[in-house]
């Protein structure tokens, strides 16, 4: 592969997973938290 | 008073809305789109848009459902007032518009799934397979007929139906997805695949048809614009997330789209003779842009080993795909019929009816299949803009105080969301205005791909829902329901 199609590839894919997976995570553990809030 | 239905968890909505958001969108749509619109460079205002467009958008569907608990006539009319009832009425009958080819199009992926299971699609020439399929008379019909059949029996059983398929769909799809882009990367030659699909050539930046093209492709594929978003917010918990869970949905769609990518454009560089011959084939996507998945996926997957069975894999995501996003068409429509006093039973009927009917001619004809895709596929910039108009109208400071920074939401927005709900009809405008300036064919409405087909297709549905909007309106909001 070449220099600028990596770099793009690394950009691009890179922020849209990191998005996905960090907010997904972040969403699960609030959820996580939420439920035993309300179940104390 | 009837006990109102809801999702049982948060996870339940993520996947449903994801479910909705992934479709052919992302795996027939988006790999022809990039390869037809400059490789990398598409890739940067396909990302701008996420941002600009397709994210703020959902998250103000999810304000508006949820607000409202109606769908897009009654979300539109409650929170605007009735005299903008027909902006929800166009968001509706653009999904609408787009769900009659989409039951084509998922009758194709069943068709082409049966067809790898039996080999019959890797028996002959698949140029020659796709024309006598689309050549009988009663084939794209029946395929048809079965996918509005399935979708409205899910939607029957209710929102709990819609997220049980989809805690199912939803994951087989990703792993699927992922099975069929490891084995496309381990493909010799696999590299100039991925080279062309993520070289940029930074003067293509200054043709509007790829800020056209990746503005549709965002809408059409997170399902931003589109009021699917207003119609599952209805079934929203309470206290549920707005925010994260639009970001979970539009990076999940964007990562979605580019493993599909990354699955679809290496093989057929592996897989053809040459790179030139390989160039050729992605841009020139056959009638109505189906030629890459229908005709040349086929025949690439049988040149390789183990072929069948990854073809069996390929339709088979593609069918999980396009099921999870038309059953949240068919709901959309079934519930403005439902807010309009029909019972869910005899609003299936009548949608499911009605989209069969109507659906008949794209199945019939690629001539008009393609037109359809065209005038409703950009006719969701329009949809967009509506529903910005109506945080605007409301007044965005005061719609992200009343609607989105509640209790139970992750992610306090501040004053730079105002800013970008401002920056969606500025990008509407000037989008509209480059591409109008550009293209020409105002007048030719006749030609399937004219923007003179749009404007009289829109103005015609903006007329009829505002002569009727009075009518629509009394139907949909009882007295003293809307603001």
């Amino acid at each position: 592969m070449n220099t600028s199609a990596i770099v793009m590839l690394i950009v691009v894919g890179g922020i849209v997973w990191i998005g996905f997976i960090v907010s997904l995570r972040i969403a699960l553990k609030r959820e996580k938290g939420k439920n035993s809030a309300d179940t104390e | 008073m009837e006990k109102r239905e809801v999702f049982s968890s948060r996870l339940g909505l993520i996947l449903a809305t994801l479910g909705m958001a992934l479709g052919t969108g992302n795996i027939w749509r988006f790999p022809r789109i990039i390869a037809q619109n400059g490789g990398g460079s598409f890739l940067i205002p396909w990302l701008i848009f996420l941002f600009l467009w397709s994210i703020p958008l959902l998250i103000l569907e999810f304000s508006l459902g949820k607000a409202a608990r109606k769908g897009t006539i009654g979300s539109f009319g409650k929170i605007m007032g009735k005299k903008f009832g027909w902006m929800g009425s166009y968001v509706g009958f653009c999904a609408m518009a787009i769900m009659f080819y989409y039951s084509v199009v998922t009758g194709w992926c069943i068709k082409y799934l049966f067809s790898s299971v039996s080999g019959s699609v890797l028996s002959q020439d698949g140029q020659a397979f796709w024309n006598s399929f689309l050549s009988s008379s009663y084939q794209p019909i029946i395929f048809h007929f079965m996918a509005m059949l399935f979708g409205s029996f899910i939607i029957y059983k209710g929102v709990r139906g819609i997220e049980k398929v989809n805690k199912i769909l939803i994951p087989s799809l990703l792993v699927i997805l992922l099975i069929g882009m490891i084995r496309a990367l381990t493909l010799p030659g696999a590299a100039a695949g991925l080279n062309y699909l993520f070289t940029p050539n930074f003067s293509d930046l200054l043709n509007y048809k790829i800020w056209l093209e990746a503005l549709t492709q965002s809408a059409w594929s997170t399902g931003a614009g589109w009021g699917l978003v207003i119609t599952y917010a209805v079934y929203m918990r309470e206290k549920e997330d707005i925010v994260l869970n639009s970001t979970i949905i539009g990076f999940g769609d964007y990562g979605v789209s580019l493993i599909a990518a990354i699955t679809i454009i290496p093989v057929v560089f592996a897989l053809m003779p040459s790179i030139e011959a390989a160039t050729e084939l992605v841009q020139q996507s056959g009638p109505a842009s189906t030629g890459l998945t229908f005709i040349w996926i086929p025949e690439l997957f049988n040149q390789m080993p183990g072929g069948r069975f990854f073809l069996i894999l390929f339709f088979l995501a593609l069918s999980f795909a396009a099921i999870s996003s038309l059953i949240s068409m068919i709901e959309l429509t079934t519930r403005i019929f439902i807010d309009m006093g029909l019972t869910r039973k005899k609003a299936i009927i009548m949608v499911g009816s009605t989209a069969f009917v109507l659906g008949a001619p794209s199945a019939l004809s690629m001539g008009f299949f393609g037109n359809q895709d065209w005038v409703w596929g950009v006719g969701l910039l329009v949809s967009g803009f509506f529903i910005a108009m109506a945080a605007i109208t409301y007044g965005v400071k005061k719609f992200r105080n009343d609607f989105i920074n509640q209790e139970g939401n992750d992610i306090h927005l501040g004053k730079f969301f105002d800013i970008i709900v401002y920056l969606i009809p500025v990008q509407f405008v000037v989008l509209l205005w480059w591409w109008f300036s550009q293209a020409g064919g105002w007048t030719d409405i006749f030609s399937s791909y004219s923007v003179g087909t749009c404007l009289i297709q829109w103005g015609l549905a903006i007329t009829i829902f505002i002569v009727f909007n009075k009518k629509i309106m009394a139907l949909t909001l009882k007295e003293g329901e809307a603001r």
